[in-house]
């Protein structure tokens, strides 16, 4: 057994609200260093190994998105959610940042760079749910199935939670407009002219959002990298804690320089 | 003195790119059909006219040359042209596990029937993204790794290696090699450190599009490392590569070099890339260089190359050219690439054989082969 199997996450993670953007916005932290915001996907807030290993390198804030907590969000689009993420940021005194987007908050995010280029450092995309070429409904698929989408290894922990039906009945609505914001060929467009340099990263066996759909945005965002993650589906912070840590935090320390192995191979002097 | 025909096998297919790595959904393979198809053709002339050997090299992910493996490419070429002399210049040592490379190069001598030589390098600076080998170790790697290939050829036991960076128990590379007791080894004499190291252990050196008086600086240190360990290098033992691109005229060879973009070396490999990337290329360079791992480089800390105009023209132009480097350097091996990186259209290459056989070739296969001045 691991040491991560018997543990909880987010020991280190201080939980704390602002208001801002109209909303009283919960948020989690750990760490000190270069902010790390992060936009979670649809299930909410969710604290992981992967997000405690990055918060010995970075301050790491967590976001409840507008519309997650007890307030309703009529937020139209992604633009409009990415505006109301712009206030919070403000509001924590953030002006430049490194952001991380997962799943339905990766979507926000992209969204986020093409509008505020100049506060983002890099960015991180965690399965990112813009792109969702032959890709699943989480709603039609069946219990079983839908634990085999989402993760390689729901024997980890945290273990899958079947979702709070009351969560689901409040936010849902929310998730459905915001993934109907359907514009993607104009989008595409605006993603050609940013500059920001973008880690994406896919769990190879992503049942939720195909992984093919990480080639578009290689395609179209010129300072990208496409990762794949061997051994992990959709939410690979918590298939893969440790390798998820490490391309993530090499990324955001070395930037594009990322891709040079500076590991030491010298076996003996 | 020797003339050697390096083939890159550059894509034929209109659309390179424009940033490394470029991406594989832009290869067509009709198009890598047709560049093999071409390539064999002009392999072909390029005997015909002459040439003392065929020769390929290894680089990755680019249509800029078509063989990432350059000894499956060899042994192909040397099926194709039963009499043909092969050189492999070369393969990127530090990217390789050099156990391997000793045992895929000594299947290929058999191959060959003894037809091969061949050349370590280290590669280009984009190679290190290829498999993700560490820039920073590359010069101590490389060495150990020649040194380790040459003991798999030479070690007549079983042996293990118990290396700095590489760690073998078990060693024992069949099959044999037919020339006894491995193929001539090359290494690249483009930086000081490769000079000595050539000398010291009895390689032969070979330049790559460098100025000839800055090649013959290093050859100077290649001697002086031969001559304390006990040998001397002849003309033969150098090498020096270029562009090369003939016509009846120097009006006619500047007017298709400049249809073609004249090249730009390395770098137009990255003509769209990124402030990023470029970024991310010149740490590696300067990685290349010796700048230590802890030091922010910016792109100035990488090693300047500098560049000797290529061989363009007409063969008189191209003859007091090679003449003028040969004085300098005192070089026994002229290996050229036709054209620039891009692509020389078929027929241009075939004419430019032709005449390269029927007037450059016989005045260097005429001529003495070991002293400055021999083109005189």
């Amino acid at each position: 057994m691991t040491d991560t199997a018997v543990r909880a996450p987010g020991a280190a993670f201080v939980e704390r609200s602002i208001d801002a953007a109209g909303f009283a916005v919960r948020y989690l932290e750990a760490g000190s260093g270069p902010v790390v915001l992060c936009l979670p996907g649809a299930g909410g807030p969710k604290l992981t190994f992967a997000l405690d290993k990055l918060a010995e390198r970075f301050r790491v804030i967590v976001l409840e998105l507008p519309g997650w907590g007890a307030q309703p969000n009529d937020v139209a689009d992604f633009d409009g959610l990415a505006a109301q993420v712009a206030e919070i940021a403000t509001a924590l005194g953030l002006d430049r940042f490194h952001m991380m987007g997962t799943s339905l908050g990766g979507a926000c995010a992209l969204h986020f760079v093409t509008l505020f280029a100049d506060r983002v450092e890099s960015l991180v995309l965690e399965a990112p749910a813009k792109f969702r070429e032959s890709s699943a409904d989480p709603a039609q698929l069946e219990p079983a199935a839908f634990v085999k989408a989402f993760r390689s290894h729901p024997e980890r922990s945290p273990q899958m939670a079947p979702p709070d039906p009351a969560f689901m009945a409040r936010v849902w609505p929310t998730v459905m407009r915001l993934m109907g914001d359907g514009s993607v060929d104009d989008f595409a467009t605006r993603l050609a002219d940013v500059p920001t340099r973008t880690l994406v990263l896919f769990g190879r066996n992503d049942g939720i959002i195909n992984p093919i759909n990480g080639r578009t945005i290689r395609r179209l965002m010129r300072n990208s990298s496409l990762q794949y993650v061997y051994d992990a589906a959709h939410d690979i912070q918590c298939d893969r804690p440790e390798a998820f840590a490490d391309v993530v935090g090499d990324f955001l320390e070395r930037g594009m320089q990322f891709l040079i192995n500076a590991q030491d191979g010298l076996i003996n002097p | 003195m020797k003339i050697e025909f390096f083939h890159t096998m550059n894509y034929w297919g209109p659309n390179h790119g424009d940033s490394w790595p470029a991406p594989p959904r832009i290869c067509d393979t009709e198009w890598v059909s047709a560049t093999y198809g071409h390539g064999f053709t002009e392999c072909a002339a390029a005997l015909d006219a002459g040439f003392d050997s065929l020769n390929f090299a290894e680089h990755h992910y680019s249509p800029k040359q078509l063989t990432p493996n350059p000894i499956i490419f060899a042994a192909v070429a040397g099926q194709r042209f039963p009499g043909a002399q092969i050189g492999v210049f070369g393969t990127d040592l530090p990217l390789n596990n050099p156990v391997r490379i000793a045992e895929e190069y000594s299947m290929l001598d058999n191959l060959l029937d003894g037809r091969l030589r061949i050349g370590m390098l280290r590669g280009t600076p984009n190679e290190y993204l290829t498999y993700g080998s560490n820039p920073w170790e590359s010069r101590e790697r490389y060495e150990e790794g020649t040194l380790l290939l040459k003991a798999c050829f030479t070690e007549p036991e079983p042996f293990g290696w118990e290396g700095r960076y590489y760690r073998f128990r078990n060693i024992a590379v069949w099959p044999r090699r037919v020339q006894d007791p491995h193929p001539r080894i090359l290494v690249s004499g483009n930086s000081k450190d490769g000079a000595i190291f050539a000398g010291r252990h009895g390689l032969d050196l070979g330049f790559s599009y460098m100025a000839a008086e800055k090649c013959a600086e290093h050859a100077e240190l290649y001697r002086q490392s031969a001559a304390e360990a006990g040998w001397q290098p002849t003309a033969d033992n150098l090498q020096y590569r270029h562009f090369m691109y003939v016509t009846p005229t120097d009006e006619e060879a500047e007017e298709t070099m400049k249809s073609l973009g004249s090249g730009g070396g390395l770098m137009s490999l990255f003509k769209g890339a990124t402030p990023d990337i470029m970024m991310t290329m010149a740490q590696i360079g300067a990685a290349l260089g010796g700048v230590p791992k802890h030091v922010k480089i910016d792109p100035s800390m990488a090693p300047p190359m500098s560049m000797g105009p290529p061989l363009y023209g007409s063969p008189e132009t191209v003859l007091a050219r090679i003449e003028a480097i040969h004085d300098v350097l005192g070089f026994g091996r002229l290996e050229v690439s036709l054209g620039t990186v891009n692509p020389l259209p078929h027929d241009a290459m075939l004419s430019s054989l032709k005449l390269i056989g029927e007037e450059i070739i016989p005045v260097l296969h005429s001529q003495a082969e070991s002293t400055a001045g021999a083109l005189r």
